[in-house]
């Protein structure tokens, strides 16, 4: 009984680093995409594993940690924004900000799509990054955001368009 | 996939690259187990209360269980419902409420986490200007043209009211509540929207959460279809979905310029039932807020049947039997008791167009009642009505026969056209009434079994109001006043069974007379309306 106890003991913060470990940078790399913001990427994602994985033994389906963690994320990145009540300012500021600059004969067509990713609503951008970096179906976007289907539908379809339209503007 | 598409996904992807690599294990994984200890000792206590609450939670529950719940849902779930101009998504239970103004192209809507006065203006309006301390509640107006000019384009963030006024302003608000405020327009059409929400100081973070949640979730676009709200009057939200992909709304009321609540069932896109082939319909009769039994409508629209009505309260379940399916049960639900109601009800899509039967169970499992209901028939039918001939007070057609209402001077007659354009009386109702009413029925049939009754009379000049009581739901009937003043009701239903009675009722509400429809003789006790 003693041996059982003391694997147990040692397993499970072991089990938590790793779980850390596997997701962590996945989980940056969602809110990076989301948030535009290393160091606001880097917060969230530690906030979030701390969130899902407090509260692991009392998740109804463990194995979908990464489903929850998704889910907190997107949370706090639309959170983030909105309780700071700076998108509209940081939007006007990210989309002033010089990107990298690209290497390559698409460069210019890639600034001019990451700056009209960043103007899009905090909403839309988590849709779409849900969407197509994630490659989520639409129940997966509505499950991530806590929407419904078609609201989440309606999110990415408005992205696009809006995306589209800035896109061929700008043109 | 499209150019736009793959260039995004490549993008996303490269970006993803330069992703920051993450802050480092021990702190995070040192948080997240202190963060388990917490949540574990919570998880205890939680339990513990829970067990001390369940006595008092069982014994709220029980006879709250009428929350003015949108049909088919759990505490949680998410709600998606159209309206005109809005599609709205929030986390039940709310009691959502729409006000469809008729005369210009506008809506409002209302989610609020209680029961607000349904029978008001919108909370935290003048006329209704508080709310509960823990209450949310979110307004939101969608109008065609007429916005400022230079406002913001959806999407937008909800702004605080307080910032710039100064702390003077604080508590202020609808009984201290936090207001937010947005106001734009959408781009690429003329819709201008207005929204307020207000937060009552003891509502809890997850409502505020889901509050603006909601408000983010918004999505303006064209009507679907016009709901039949009364100007001035909200209509709260009792069920919603999509049936073949065709969204479908249930909605309860007050009923215009009488007592009664009004059920009404949209279903359809567009801004007009008819033109440009979109579908839609709706109830226009009035539901009393008493109930004898069970009160059905089957409503057939693209191949597919709604239907929904009214039971009773002590009706605890509803089963639908469809012709050649498997049976099933529709969810009740009750308005909110602000709306002054005391019928449940209840709504069942189904695909196809079928026939079958739908039996009324009380809390014993007792059948109460068992009603047929066929496509397009309803136990309080749309009865078809023409223009009356010359000189004829009404007039229409009934499994096959045409008939008319005549005055003839001392009475009033009830006759039926022949093919040769004759017409031979039916039934005779004196004009002048020995007390509030006289009273005349005849039933028609047709060679298939089908059955079909008129009643009418002459009502005294006091006689303000003519209630016709049959196996469903009460409902006022027709009454035309003639060029002498004198007042003839009539009332045409199928199927044509005379069950029930038929009551006179004064101004002030009083019973002046109760005629029984079988015998045609006065009634002792009469029905319960509701004025009684």
């Amino acid at each position: 009984v003693s041996v059982t106890v003391t694997q147990r003991a040692k397993a499970e913060p072991r089990g938590l680093e790793d779980l850390y470990l596997r997701h962590a940078p996945g989980a940056v790399r969602l809110a990076y995409l989301i948030t535009g913001d290393p160091d606001i990427a880097k917060d969230i994602a530690q906030e979030a594993f701390v969130r899902v994985a407090g509260r692991f033994r009392h998740l109804r389906f463990p194995d979908a940690f990464d489903a929850y963690l998704r889910r907190t994320i997107v949370n706090l990145c639309t959170s983030h924004f909105r309780h700071a009540r700076v998108e509209r300012v940081y939007v006007e500021r990210h989309a002033e900000r010089q990107e990298p600059t690209e290497q390559g004969p698409d460069a210019g067509d890639r600034d001019e799509l990451r700056r009209a990713l960043r103007r899009l609503p905090a909403k839309q951008r988590a849709a779409i990054v849900l969407r197509y970096y994630e490659d989520l179906p639409e129940q997966g976007v509505a499950d991530a955001m806590r929407c419904s289907v078609p609201a989440a539908r309606s999110l990415i379809s408005r992205g696009m368009q809006t995306l589209r339209t800035i896109v061929e503007a700008e043109r | 996939m499209n150019d736009l598409e793959t260039r995004l996904r490549d993008l996303l992807n490269d970006d993803a690259r330069r992703a920051p690599t993450p802050s480092g294990a021990p702190d995070a994984v040192r948080r997240a187990r202190r963060r388990q200890f917490v949540v574990g000792a919570a998880a205890a206590v939680t339990a513990l209360a829970c067990v001390a609450a369940v006595a008092l939670v069982t014994v709220q529950l029980l006879p709250s269980r009428n929350r003015g719940r949108p049909l088919d849902t759990e505490d949680g779930a998410l709600r998606t419902v159209h309206v005109p101009y809005i599609m709205i998504t929030y986390e039940e239970p709310r009691v959502l409420m729409v006000w469809d103004q008729a005369s210009v192209p506008t809506a409002v809507v209302q989610l609020t986490n209680f029961d607000p006065n349904v029978r008001s203006d919108p909370v935290c309006s003048i006329a209704n200007p508080t709310m509960p301390d823990d209450g949310v509640v979110l307004v939101v107006r969608a109008n065609v043209g007429g916005g400022p000019p230079g406002t913001y384009p959806w999407p937008l963030e909800l702004l605080s009211s307080k910032a710039g006024r100064g702390d003077e302003a604080e508590g202020a608000l609808c009984g201290g509540s936090d207001e937010y405020w947005a106001q734009g327009r959408v781009p690429n059409s003329d819709i201008w929207i207005w929204a307020v929400a207000n937060v009552g100081p003891e509502a809890s973070a997850a409502d505020r959460e889901a509050l603006f949640a909601t408000f983010d979730s918004l999505v303006f676009d064209q009507p679907f279809s016009k709901i039949g709200v009364d100007a001035g009057h909200g209509a709260v939200v009792l069920g919603s979905g999509e049936i073949d992909e065709t969204p479908w709304l249930l909605t309860a009321a007050p009923a215009r310029e009488q007592p009664g609540i009004a059920l009404q069932l949209d279903l359809g896109e567009g801004p007009d039932h008819e033109q440009g082939g979109l579908r839609g319909t709706g109830f226009g009769g009035v539901v009393v807020e008493s109930i004898e039994d069970t009160w059905v409508n089957p409503s057939v629209m693209a191949g597919n049947t709604m239907l929904f009505g009214a039971v009773h309260p002590d009706v605890a379940r509803v089963e639908v039997r469809p012709e050649g399916a498997d049976p099933f049960d529709a969810q009740l639900v009750a308005p909110p008791a602000s709306l002054g109601a005391t019928f449940t009800a209840f709504a069942a899509p189904m695909n196809g167009a079928p026939t079958g039967t739908i039996v009324t169970h009380d809390a014993a499992g007792n059948v109460i009642r068992e009603i047929a209901f066929h496509p397009d028939r309803s136990t309080w039918p749309e009865i078809e009505q023409r223009q009356p001939p010359a000189g004829a007070i009404a007039g229409g057609k009934l499994v096959g026969s045409e008939w008319e209402l005549v005055d003839v001077g001392d009475a009033i007659h009830l006759q039926e056209r022949t093919e040769n354009a004759d017409a031979s009386v039916l039934m005779t109702a004196p004009r002048a009434p020995e007390a509030a009413i006289s009273f005349a029925a005849h039933t028609f049939a047709n060679d298939t079994g089908e059955t079909a009754s008129i009643v009418f009379g002459v009502a005294a000049p006091q006689v303000t109001q003519v209630v016709l009581f049959t196996s469903g739901l009460p409902g006022s009937v027709q009454i035309d006043t003639l060029a002498d003043g004198t007042q003839v009701y009539w009332q045409a239903f199928e199927p044509g069974e005379l069950k029930g009675q038929v009551i006179a009722l004064d101004a002030d509400c009083e019973v002046l007379q109760a005629v029984d429809l079988a015998t045609g003789e006065p009634v002792a006790d009469p029905k319960p309306t509701s004025c009684d």
